[in-house]
């Protein structure tokens, strides 16, 4: 804002409400980590969990010697990048097509924006996408946690907007050079699209990492559970994923566990969100103002 | 070239997932000349809840069984669905464990499930043979076939656990009535600032399972949405209940206890069996539940406090008239059956076989090589003393019940069906395991001493095992009207509303086909006394 | 290069639509869809009279009214909050931590709002006995279970959608303020007059995705935070097909439950659209 004003009452009001926010938001975290990072005998021994006493990393050094949970992870990376590879590469041709599209005024092209749009409101729902995937044999495998979701369609359009926003010259000259269609798309448009690519790939990034939806709906096999999936038997159906036989259960704590869990969980977001903040914000902007 | 290098990526990395998905699959080659009848063959097998422990003793069994494991499992709370899911859509596997109350009757006139007469060799399949061979078991042919192989719990292995380093510290025995239960806990909570009563509200198999002896003391029931509480009295008249007096009792007192705060009022979101957040750091002064799983909590609270101490406690007003043991080993609870889309229904059976015979019962509750009990294996005498005098003395006269022994390392024992006639003599002469050490050490918590104490929740009468068509129409509804109701009652805040909030419970369940439940189970009762 | 795109449409968005047939069936799989039995509006008709498809369907329609009426005007509130705040630093660092949330899934999210409200551990509780008020146990409560849930979506996702609006706020034009306060305008009135007519279009798309969408949302949210006795309140549609999933043999009667979902979806999306034509702002369709 370029305007100077006298600070009033209402700069007391924002503060305030704002202020309300970040605690609310941070003191649960805070908590989270207090949890995750006490020794097992402090954990024990205070309910709140609010003042940090005793740090120790035994909880996760368990964690992490779980093969189990080292395998979920291996998995979920593994879809991770196959998803957001996949996706990037997918969206971004249908993108760049739609607006060729676009631009030669190619005939039909109104019908296939409305039905590629329309796949944004209406699906079939689960039972249906259930039978189509045992026909075609996906159902149990990890092709059945990045298919369906490859390419989508919102983020089809802030990729398509933000490309018609460069310069036709760019295409042109390139086309002159004697590059086809794949070439101009990855070669010129890519790197000149970092903004909102960097955007869509944090979009992807985080939703195939926290995916348990589809893990637990198609995937009967432990060794291809994702680190959502175990997450959330672990969280949310209190399944202890190391149990041991007959009662003796060690020194590990459920809860201690699951916070662990949570945090081993949020890591790798976190390591991204730094370097990819810059971008999306506006690529965001870019491509949705556009419309 | 950019954009080659990426589409190698891409290739490179759609190979590689293709690899780790399809390297594990199944391989299926012809039978190698080595007499071994399953060679190459790969069991896939779905079992409930399978944690990596129990994973790796399962594939421990391979060397025995002559054919590998490809080990399936879901979540508790979508254990139904996934099952259900996998028989309608006609899912490769060879064998599924699956809870009792699933349709399938429907799926075996439907042709889903392989029927298993052809298949089962008294030679071969002893234990198998014998308990389909059962009295009771002729209830659940369908169109005079075997369509699947009984799993349960012995008996009752859950009861009450006190803390004992309370009760000594009060100066209590043993408690013998809810007046007095009351009491010790308000004291508790007084002087010790613990809950009386640690309670969870498991969404899927037995909701309110720590308040169990609470119902079972007031003659209340019905709160496991799988089992059947009937009850029959003198007269052979057949009532349910859940909508008895003794069950309003127990709600009643469950809410003096919400409104006293002597149980932890979050209950409603602590979806697992018992809320281990108040048990492990000894927050609590009591629950119901396995006492086998108070020697893992045992081991937590002396890391809080050494003295602290959990210990087994007789079932309140077990001699009373109106005492009604609830747990009926869960009635048939699950059963394992054999997909018709399978290819190995053979593997399947010897599996079975297998894992309910006395080596393999050994095995799983031994628990993991090297781990659980030295890498050498069982010497002659195994890991376990054997309790042999069977539980006549502890179960008294109950002969009939069709409480068979199951797949998971909670079932302490097996049924030695190849020494005896007929399956109810073999019954009779149960076998438990009791860990040698645990006796050398003279671990009260012990799996003798346990399912001595935990007898009397045991029940069973003659219409607890049969499931009847009208059940699958009713059930869910019916369980959802408690699940409603009865957490209604216990958070009142006011006593005096629970008799309304009652009423209004009765009647939608009778309407929701409660009494159309009753009455089938009634007919049903006349025709078989 | 369209045709990859198109095929995967085809191959994962439309064929799975044709699965609605089943909603007609008597399914049996091993008959495949060709030959199950048609039974025309049998499954729908079951569906209509279980009581607990009627209170999930209520319960999808309140909860996401209650959606539109708080969660979608909440971004735009605090994003024009934000751009009244004057130190960069202080704007920067509340933006930062509003968006984390959104990166958490519910799973976790649960996992802290169950904490955080819990009736005898909570830090909420914990006020409220300090301020002497009885305990209110959040997520048992039929009264409160609502409130429970929009109120913590709307912080989860406060920060993050008002990027949108943030970033159409910084595009306006500047000399649009000058003149107005030139012309004797103080900060409410350019609040009111200047700034939010600018992001009109901005506002309207995102009503009309907004309640596109809000009708498929909210299952994770649901499906990890309730518990059986905030059924009736809490339910929807989509946590009623998977718990349903257990005892029903037949699948074309939860098939008949996702259709009617996503015909409801789609019917607010076209209503929606509608609307927001009607009032003279841009649209999709």
């Amino acid at each position: 804002m370029m305007i100077k004003q006298k600070a009033g009452i209402s700069d007391v009001f924002i503060v305030i409400i704002t202020g309300i926010l970040l605690i609310v938001t941070i003191i649960p975290i805070w908590q989270m980590l207090v949890i995750a990072f006490s020794s097992p005998d402090h954990y024990s021994a205070d309910p709140y969990h609010f003042v940090p006493r005793g740090f120790s990393l035994a909880i996760f050094a368990e964690l992490l010697s779980s093969t189990r949970i080292l395998r979920s992870i291996s998995i979920s990376v593994l879809v991770v990048c196959v998803g957001w590879f996949g996706g990037i590469v997918l969206t971004g041709m249908g993108a760049y097509a739609l607006n060729k599209l676009n631009k030669y005024r190619i005939p039909g092209r109104k019908i296939l924006f409305k039905m590629i749009i329309f796949t944004m409101f209406f699906n079939g729902g689960i039972i249906p996408m259930f039978l189509w995937f045992r026909n075609i044999q996906i159902t149990d495998t990890l092709f059945s946690l990045f298919l369906p979701t490859l390419i989508n369609t919102f983020y089809l359009f802030l990729m398509k907007n933000y490309f018609s926003s460069i310069p036709e010259a760019l295409e042109e000259a390139a086309t002159i050079d004697g590059y086809n269609h794949f070439q101009i798309l990855f070669k010129i448009i890519f790197p000149i699209s970092k903004p909102v690519i960097a955007a869509v790939s944090l979009f992807l990034i985080v939703q195939y990492w926290n995916d348990y939806y589809f893990a637990m709906l198609f995937l009967n096999d432990t060794k291809l559970y994702p680190l959502g999936l175990i997450l959330r038997n672990a969280v949310i159906d209190r399944q202890m994923i190391v149990q041991t036989v007959i009662g003796d259960q060690g020194q590990l704590s459920s809860e201690q566990y699951n916070m662990a869990l949570v945090i081993v969980s949020l890591v790798p977001i976190f390591m991204i969100y730094p370097f990819i903040q810059k971008y999306f914000v506006t690529g965001i902007m870019v491509g949705a103002i556009k419309e | 070239m950019r954009k080659e290098r990426f589409l190698v990526l891409f290739i490179v990395l759609l190979v590689a997932l293709s690899f780790s998905v399809f390297a594990g699959g199944a391989e299926e080659e012809a039978a190698a000349d080595t007499g071994n009848p399953f060679e190459g063959v790969t069991l896939k097998t779905f079992l409930i809840a399978v944690d990596e422990d129990m994973e790796t003793t399962l594939h421990s069994l391979e060397g025995e069984l002559g054919f590998k494991l490809d080990i399936l499992t879901s979540s508790w709370d979508q254990w139904s669905q996934k099952v259900n899911m996998m028989v309608a859509t006609g899912v490769d596997v060879d064998l599924i464990n699956c809870e009792e109350s699933l349709p399938w009757r429907e799926w075996a006139q439907d042709g889903l499930i392989k029927e298993l007469d052809s298949y089962i060799d008294p030679a071969k399949h002893p234990y198998i043979n014998s308990i389909t061979s059962a009295g009771l078991y002729g209830g659940f042919k369908e169109n005079g076939n075997r369509y699947f192989l009984p799993n349960a719990h012995q008996g009752s292995d859950q009861g009450m656990v006190v803390r004992e380093d309370i009760m000594n510290a009060l100066g209590v025995d043993e408690i013998k009535t809810m007046d007095e239960y009351y009491d010790v806990m308000k004291m508790a909570k007084d002087e010790f600032g613990v809950y009386g009563l640690a309670l969870s509200l498991e969404d899927g198999l037995m909701k309110l399972q720590s308040a169990t002896h609470i119902f079972a003391a007031f003659g209340g029931g019905g709160f496991i949405p799988q089992a059947r509480s009937f009850y029959i009295d003198a007269n052979g008249t057949v009532s349910d209940k859940s909508i008895s007096s003794g069950t309003k009792d127990a709600l009643t007192f469950i809410n003096k206890l919400y409104r006293n705060n002597l149980i932890n009022k979050d209950y409603t979101t602590i979806r697992s069996g018992l809320p281990t957040t108040y048990l492990e750091p000894g927050q609590a002064f009591s629950f119901f539940g396995p006492p086998i799983s108070a020697n893992g909590y045992n081991s937590k609270l002396a890391m809080v406090n050494p003295e602290w101490k959990y210990a087994i406690h007789p079932a309140i007003g077990a001699e009373k008239e109106d005492f009604y043991p609830i747990t009926n080993g869960f009635n048939m609870w699950t059963i394992s059956f054999i997909p018709e889309t399978s290819k190995n229904p053979e593997a399947a059976l010897a599996f079975f076989e297998y894992i309910t015979s006395r080596e393999g019962r050994e095995r799983i509750v031994a628990g993991v090589p090297g781990v659980t009990y030295p890498a050498e294996g069982f010497s002659e005498d195994g890991v376990y003393e054997q309790f042999p005098e069977g539980l006549k003395s502890v179960y008294g006269n109950e002969t009939a019940s069709l409480r068979w022994y199951g797949i998971g390392q909670t079932v302490y024992g097996y049924i030695p069906a190849d020494e005896y006639a007929t399956y109810e003599e073999a019954y009779k002469n149960k076998v438990i395991f009791m860990k040698k050490e645990d006796v050398a050490a003279g671990n009260p918590l012990n799996v003798r001493n346990i399912i001595d104490v935990c007898a009397p929740y045991s029940g069973y009468n003659d219409i607890s095992e049969v499931p009847l068509p009208v059940e699958s129409e009713v059930r869910s509804n019916l369980n959802n009207i408690k699940g409603e109701y009865w957490n209604k009652i216990i958070m009142a805040n006011d006593p005096a509303d629970i008799g309304a909030i009652w009423d209004t419970y009765v009647a939608e369940w009778k309407e929701v086909g409660g009494d159309k439940y009753v009455a089938a189970y009634q007919d049903f009762y006349n025709t078989i006394k | 290069m369209i045709g990859i795109v198109i095929l995967w449409y085809v191959v994962f968005a439309y064929i799975p639509m044709f699965g609605l047939i089943v909603s007609f069936q008597k399914f049996n799989f091993s008959k495949g869809y060709f030959k199950s039995e048609f039974i025309g509006l049998t499954n729908f008709k079951l569906l209509f009279s279980d009581k607990y498809f009627r209170q999930a369907l209520k319960n999808t329609f309140v909860i996401s009214g209650l959606r539109i009426l708080f969660q979608f005007p909440a971004p735009i509130i605090f994003a024009l909050i934000l751009n009244e705040i004057r130190s960069k630093k202080y704007r920067s660092v509340v933006q930062t931590v509003t968006y984390i949330p959104h990166f958490f899934s519910w799973i976790i999210m649960s996992g802290l709002v169950m904490m955080i409200l819990s009736p005898d551990r909570g830090l909420v509780n914990l006020l409220l006995e300090k301020m002497g008020q009885p305990q209110i146990h959040f997520l048992s409560s039929v009264k409160w279970f609502r409130t429970v849930i929009v109120t913590t979506d709307l912080l989860k996702e406060i920060g993050w959608n008002s990027i949108i609006f943030i970033a159409a706020i910084a595009g306006i034009n500047h000399t649009l303020y000058e003149s107005a306060t030139i012309d004797g305008a103080n900060r409410r009135q350019l609040l009111w007059h200047v700034t939010i007519p600018s992001i009109a279009p901005v506002i309207s798309i995102m009503f009309i995705l907004y309640v596109g969408n809000v009708f498929g949302q909210g299952f994770d949210q649901l499906f990890n935070l309730y518990n059986p006795v905030v059924f009736e309140k809490g339910d929807i549609l989509a946590t009623y097909i998977i718990r349903t999933l257990r005892e029903q043999p037949n699948l074309g009667v939860q098939a008949a439950a996702g259709f009617i979902n996503s015909l409801i979806c789609l019917a607010f999306l076209l209503f929606s659209n509608w609307l927001v034509r009607r009032s003279g702002q841009e649209s999709i369709y």
